[in-house]
């Protein structure tokens, strides 16, 4: 067809035939109508707050579906220190916690953990140390929750060296389990110092000491105890994933100790999105994969999720937007504030709570 | 190669508009426009048109397609009746309004309630003020012409066209349909070369906000396109004529001549009307037939001419406008008012709701014009009560 000419209109004489106008209608920012704006949200999904470790699910399972397993996998390590062990012991609260549960039948959390842990050690993945922070820890006893407190400290950029015979005792494991967890702690950067020391000793030597035996603890909270810079927690043996964030816990009380902070109880998580946030229309039934082997059963479990209250770059909001103000930039929703007059269908067609209005200041 | 084929008045709107070579039809299924669609669905389907075809869940949306459609500069085709065109209506203001020139085949279809398939021209009629032309055809050959004949029309002054034709007595009933060389239709009918389009990544577009100073011009350049096409409708009719054989314009004269008296007709019941005729010839009556063949734009300077200087007018109205008269009657009323001798003119309404309409009929309503001398009544043909 032929090249389109410029309307110029000097006077009503130039008028087109037509009443056709050129330029965009982008001149016209709509946003100014606008009393309430729709925000991308992190809300925390009922699995992560029911896991003692608030291991981020949503977002591990949303990367294992985007195809990126070994990010997946490390999304995992940064707050499950031994996802093998917790796929032999844990009782998976998540999977209680699962508004999947309310539709059709949980997802296979667990077995997506380990599968994801499996690839972690086999390919030697570690979740990234944060910087070091030139501070020494003593870990004293070799129980899971000694071991978890090790793990963090080290995780957290602290130095940390453990004082225990043997570990990972009174749990049924192999020796050859208990050997490649050693190594992996090792290679992590957890030294294993075969040497006695007693608590009061160590804290002469170290900056922080956690023991898992014989002190009194204060708050069992923060896991402090009357002695300055003495932490202790112990396994309860009810609850496998509790015992591990005991020593999580107690990792935590310890950085705060070193860096001179206050040391303060864990936050709580965002509000958790229910099975009533959820807009099911946008899923079908789905089997449950119980025994994940191969990753394509991983991915296809991991489909079933509903990725609570995290934005898995579904494209509702963009599909459904009718202002098209809804942009999409680097594989996620940008809204356009210029344009978006604040009528909240992105929001209600959310299938996962990951978006909200707010009022306009 | 020209041929023959044996079409139905539906078909022969399907093949007028494959010889058109439509780009986009969108339409949603109404007795008893229906075949006309589903011929044309197949042909697509047979890839012997090279069209889009779009399924739609209403004729609102039908048009709105076709709005769509021919505002990115595509020949665009929909067909409808009755219902189904009343429930099109506000979308045929925006295909007016936007000045594109869409083509729509409409089978007169009586209005319910109470439901009727058959014919009447209520439902046209009540569109007549959207700014569509409006061409109401006779025969199965004319259907067709008519349609490759409006595109033409439509594209040069940039308004829609409805081509009007009875349901049944044309719809559903086969003639003989010459069917003319495709390389000589695409010369008399070439691409369609909007002036402009909207094109993606383009920022253009149609029917923005037009405010009290500028409004107001595009509606006078509305109907100044309507009176253009007045000249050009006779000018492509006989240009047809000097391709194709058949020459067409805004009326037909049927024996005029040396008539005195004139019976104005439209559609199917001018070929009811041209047997009567005939007979009254016989009985040495001077009578003879003005055939309204388009309607938007109103030929007033045809009609003044054509009847001025007649004994009486005769109107068929196979409509009426309720608490007035006929349509067609007030129409060539107020067209006759200005000429310098008064013609007395008698409306008729008769066929509703797909009425027969026999020879009789009309001998009787020449009959009852002879001796009728006033003006205002509505005489209703064959009222049972």
């Amino acid at each position: 067809m032929d090249e389109q000419k410029p309307i110029l209109i000097k006077s009503e004489k130039d008028l087109p035939e037509a009443p056709i106008s050129q330029g965009t209608s982008l001149i016209n920012k709509t946003g100014s109508w606008r009393n309430v704006r729709p925000v991308l949200v992190e809300r925390s999904a009922p699995c992560q707050n029911a896991c003692p470790l608030k291991v981020y699910i949503q977002s591990f399972i949303d990367l294992l579906t985007r195809g990126e397993k070994e990010k997946a996998a490390i999304e995992i390590l940064k707050n499950n220190p031994f996802p093998l062990l917790t796929g032999k012991f844990c009782p998976a609260k998540c999977e209680i916690g699962c508004n999947r549960k309310k539709y059709d039948e949980p997802v296979a959390i667990k077995a997506l953990e380990t599968f994801l842990g499996k690839i972690a050690y086999e390919k030697s993945l570690f979740a990234p140390r944060m910087s070091i922070l030139n501070k020494k820890a003593a870990v004293i006893g070799g129980t899971e929750t000694a071991m978890s407190c090790a793990y963090f400290l080290n995780l957290w950029g602290v130095d940390v060296t453990v004082y225990a015979s043997d570990i990972f005792n009174g749990l049924g494991l192999s020796n050859a389990d208990i050997e490649k967890e050693k190594k992996r702690l090792t290679e992590f950067g957890v030294r294993f110092s075969d040497g006695h020391m007693e608590a009061e000793a160590a804290l002469s030597e170290y900056d922080a000491v956690f023991t898992d035996r014989g002190a009194e603890i204060l708050d069992n909270k923060l896991k402090n105890t009357k002695i300055k810079g003495l932490f202790a927690a112990f396994p309860e043996k009810k609850d496998f994933a509790r015992d591990l964030y005991a020593g999580k816990r107690a990792a935590k009380s310890m950085l705060e100790f070193m860096m001179g902070e206050e040391i303060r109880p864990d936050e709580r998580l965002p509000r958790v999105v229910s099975f009533n946030d959820i807009v099911t229309d946008y899923f079908e039934p789905e089997n449950r994969i119980e025994y994940i082997e191969t990753l394509e059963d991983a991915v296809k479990e991991g489909n079933r999720c509903f990725s609570c209250g995290h934005c898995n770059s579904c494209g509702n909001c963009y599909v459904f937007c009718p202002d098209n103000a809804i942009t999409w930039v680097n594989d996620y929703p940008v809204v356009n504030y210029d344009y978006c007059k604040g009528c909240g269908v992105c929001v209600n067609e959310c299938p996962r709570s990951a978006l909200e209005m707010i009022p306009e200041r | 190669m020209s041929y023959k084929k044996i079409l139905t008045g539906n078909h022969a709107v399907s093949y007028g508009a494959m010889a058109s070579r439509v780009q986009v039809i969108s339409a949603y299924p109404i007795t008893p426009q229906t075949t006309i669609v589903e011929l044309l669905s197949e042909l697509v389907a047979d890839g012997k048109l090279d069209a889009i075809f779009t399924k739609v869940e209403s004729e609102h949306s039908a048009m709105s397609a076709c709005v769509g459609a021919a505002g990115a500069g595509a020949r665009a085709f929909t067909a409808t009746s009755a219902q189904g065109l009343a429930l099109m209506h506000e979308m045929l203001h925006w295909a007016a309004g936007a000045r594109l020139p869409i083509v729509l085949a409409e089978v007169n279809r009586a209005m319910a309630p109470p439901w009727s398939i058959w014919t009447d021209q209520n439902d046209s009629l009540a569109q007549r003020d959207v700014g569509w032309m409006q061409f109401y055809v006779e025969s199965n050959q004319e259907v067709f012409d008519t349609v490759i004949q409006a595109y033409k029309i439509a594209e040069k002054v940039l308004l829609p066209a409805m081509i009007v034709l009875d349901a049944f007595v044309l719809s559903h009933t086969s003639e003989p349909v010459e069917i003319y060389d495709q390389e000589k239709i695409d010369e008399y009918l070439p691409p369609y070369k909007p002036q402009y389009y909207i094109e993606p990544g383009k920022g253009i577009g149609y029917g923005a906000l037009a405010k009290p100073d500028t409004y107001y011009e595009f509606r006078y350049k509305m109907q100044r396109a309507m009176e253009e096409a007045i000249p050009i409708i006779e000018e492509e009719g006989k240009l047809f004529g000097e391709m194709f054989g058949r020459k067409y314009g805004l009326v037909e004269e049927f024996m005029l001549d040396d008539a005195d008296y004139v019976i104005v007709t439209s559609a199917t019941v001018t070929s009811t009307a041209r047997v009567a005729v005939q007979e009254l010839r016989k009985r040495g009556k001077k009578v003879g037939i003005l055939k309204m063949r388009a309607v938007r734009p109103f030929p007033f300077e045809k009609i003044r001419k054509v009847l001025s200087g007649r004994k009486k007018v005769a109107v068929l109205d196979r409509n009426i406008s309720f608490g007035y008269h006929g349509i067609f009657y007030q129409e060539i009323k107020s067209a006759m008012y200005t000429v310098e001798k008064p013609v007395p003119i008698f409306g008729y309404i008769l066929g509703l709701g797909g009425r027969d309409v026999r020879v009789e009929d009309i001998i009787d309503i020449y009959n009852d014009m002879e001796n009728r001398t006033t003006m205002e009544d509505i005489v209703w043909k064959g009222v049972k009560l």
